[in-house]
């Protein structure tokens, strides 16, 4: 176990570089620099700006700065490898890590809700219309399911706003602070995915409800009740378990569109800002914190797996 | 992965019996028909603007008139034609990509599959949003560029191109929105072909075709690809909606069809905007918002069916 646990850690290294890499150099083949405005500035200016930030040298230079393994201006090691994501560009005065540690909470929070929202009445939504095969109760929540992935959250937010916020005037519009104005975020959010795990749920639950250790645990004199909690549940999570890794990722770092609805200081914004102001700094930051998030969460899934399913082994 | 099959005989039937999904083909035969021949059928210019701002619905503007005076009906239907082009056209670029990368990763096998895999398993790891930005940015310059170059006319274009060739400069927004969609969203159906030429490629037929010597060309066209096509066919009618969601979010984000053009996502951003506790312009939002989540819901609907039609295993 501890070696497959360190072996994948090597890996997951190895992918964070790689994609590190990637998007710090991705954003650099889009025209325009982080200081290029409308009015140009003049050339010797916009060097010093940028041999301020160490974007001065050559690619290779400043990404070496960046990861710290090469020295900066300052004449120090001050980068990735050290904890330090660089002062963005845009927000002036501001580092990437102070701006990161303001916003993430407050997405991981909003994340993290939707998240246990998505989870919870996703598998329950998937269980009943899975034990109830054929009913009207499966049909309609199938049928419930496929139209809520089929609805973004640009369509959702703003007519759950319309309908709640304003003409019933049950919660606020938006904004963040008090436990109301987590609602309907946290339910915008949440709305595909709930329907995605809801199907995900009931199709591994089928497959699972008709395997031999079923019907042997019937056979046992078992409760139905207790067929499904202990025996099937147990399994047919499986699936749903594996997919919990990137969504709680993509959940927990933000979204653009419910951020920019509902008036929500995260981080979401981030993903789309850098880019628009070519903040290298920010974007690799955010990334980072997704990546990260993405590859550790993931590795806790494969290790969640074999707590529930002993067949799996994920070391020889 | 399950074991790759022609479409298995009376697929056809099966889809037939399928109420859902055949009501779901009307819905899209209506709006299909609704975004090609409306127009023609109503005379009515989605970009003329009048002084009647913000009429609700009448006889004269069945969805009311926006800001600019502009009926949205009309505006509506243009937002159709644009994000049906986008998302048919953007899941074609991808169905190419992913099945020849699929193809070659699942055929070549050994080491050069895990590193055709790792590539995409990178991929996945970076957010979609900022690669499909990044990519259009990147595209922005080359395509606005190759468009305006004047032997385009002449080998490419019909006269009709020829003679409105900054209209089509106009128009490049779309194309270079399809380009960027269409080199992301093929990620997932790379994978989904290399695990059927993976359970394809040791399979008795191809080893005969194989031990007669046939040339790898040949069996990838001759006897892999045929045998994919069910499956593929599936997943493409799948992409599409993605490809329009993705649009659609790029657009209500102001980075995809720029004013005048609309999309359902610009459409629905302006829809968004004037919302408002103090008067509610809800034509703006619900029309659009119908429109698209109607289309969305019925390529789902029947993508569904068709892969209960085509997959044996769903046989019940």
């Amino acid at each position: 176990m501890l070696a497959f646990i360190f072996r994948r850690t090597i890996g997951m290294a190895v992918v964070l570089l790689c994609v590190i890499t990637l998007t710090f150099f991705l954003v650099r083949l889009a025209p325009g620099g982080p200081f290029s405005t409308e009015r140009k500035l003049p050339e010797s200016v916009e060097k010093q700006l940028l041999a301020r930030f160490n974007l001065g040298g050559s690619k290779w230079e400043q990404f070496t700065t960046y990861l710290g393994v090469r020295l900066n201006n300052s004449g120090q090691f001050s980068g990735l490898l050290e904890g330090d994501l660089q002062p963005s560009l845009k927000y002036r005065d501001r580092s990437v890590n102070g701006l990161i540690a303001d916003s993430l909470p407050v997405s991981a929070v909003l994340g993290g809700s939707a998240f246990l929202l998505a989870t919870l009445v996703g598998v329950w939504l998937g269980s009943v219309a899975a034990v109830r095969q054929h009913t009207v109760i499966d049909t309609a929540s199938m049928l419930a399911a496929l139209a809520l992935i089929s609805v973004p959250a640009f369509v959702a937010g703003p007519v759950l706003v319309l309908v709640f916020a304003l003409w019933l005037r049950w919660l606020p519009v938006g904004g963040w602070g008090s436990p109301a104005s987590l609602v309907l975020p946290a339910f915008t959010l949440a709305g595909p995915y709930i329907a995605y795990i809801a199907r995900l749920m009931r199709s591994s639950m089928l497959e699972v409800l008709h395997q031999d250790f079923v019907r042997t645990a019937r056979a046992k004199g078992l409760r139905e009740t207790r067929v499904i909690a202990k025996h099937v549940l147990k399994v047919a999570l499986l699936p749903v378990v594996s997919f919990l890794g990137p969504l709680a990722a993509n959940l927990l770092t933000g979204s653009i569109v419910v951020e920019t609805i509902f008036n929500i200081p995260g981080m979401g914004g981030f993903f789309v800002n850098s880019i628009l102001n070519r903040d290298v700094f920010l974007l690799s930051g955010v990334v980072i914190v997704y990546c990260a998030l993405l590859v550790v969460l993931n590795l806790f899934v494969d290790v969640g797996y074999t707590l529930l399913d002993r067949r799996i082994k994920l070391y020889d | 992965m399950t074991d790759a099959a022609p479409p298995p005989p009376g697929a056809w039937q099966r889809l037939r019996r399928n109420r859902v999904a055949l009501l779901a083909m009307s819905l899209l035969a209506i709006i299909v028909a609704f975004a090609l021949f409306a127009p023609v059928v109503f005379h009515t210019d989605p970009h003329s603007t009048s002084g009647a701002q913000f009429s609700p619905p009448s006889v004269q503007h069945f969805f009311g008139t926006d800001l600019n005076g502009r009926d949205v009906f009309s505006r509506v239907i243009e937002g159709a034609r644009i994000s049906l082009l986008v998302g048919l056209s953007g899941a074609l670029v991808s169905f190419f990509i992913g099945t020849a990368y699929g193809l070659v990763a699942g055929y070549a096998g050994g080491a050069v599959d895990s590193l055709m895999m790792r590539f995409v398993e990178i991929l996945y790891a970076i957010p979609r949003l900022i690669i499909i930005i990044i990519a259009s940015f990147v595209l922005d310059p080359i395509v606005k560029a190759w468009l305006s170059e004047p032997h385009f006319q002449i080998t490419i274009a019909s006269n009709h191109y020829a003679l409105n060739v900054a209209a089509l400069i106009g128009y490049s927004k779309i194309l270079i929105l399809i380009l960027a969609l269409g080199l992301i969203e093929w990620l997932t159906m790379a994978r989904i072909v290399r695990g059927q030429v993976l359970a394809l490629k040791n399979q008795q037929f191809v080893l005969a075709a194989r031990s007669l010597g046939q040339s790898h060309f040949k069996i990838i066209t001759r006897h892999l690809l045929p045998n994919l096509l069910g499956v593929v066919v599936v997943y493409l009618t799948l992409t599409i909606p993605a490809v329009i969601l993705d649009e659609s979010f790029l657009s209500f984000l102001g980075l995809g069809i720029q004013a005048p053009q609309a999309s359902w996502g610009s459409l629905l951003a302006d829809g968004a905007q004037v919302i408002n506790p103090i008067k509610s312009y809800w034509w703006l939002l619900v029309f659009p918002a119908a429109a698209m989540s109607l289309t969305l819901v019925s390529l789902n609907f029947l993508g569904d069916g068709l892969r209960d039609a085509l997959d044996p295993r769903q046989r019940r």
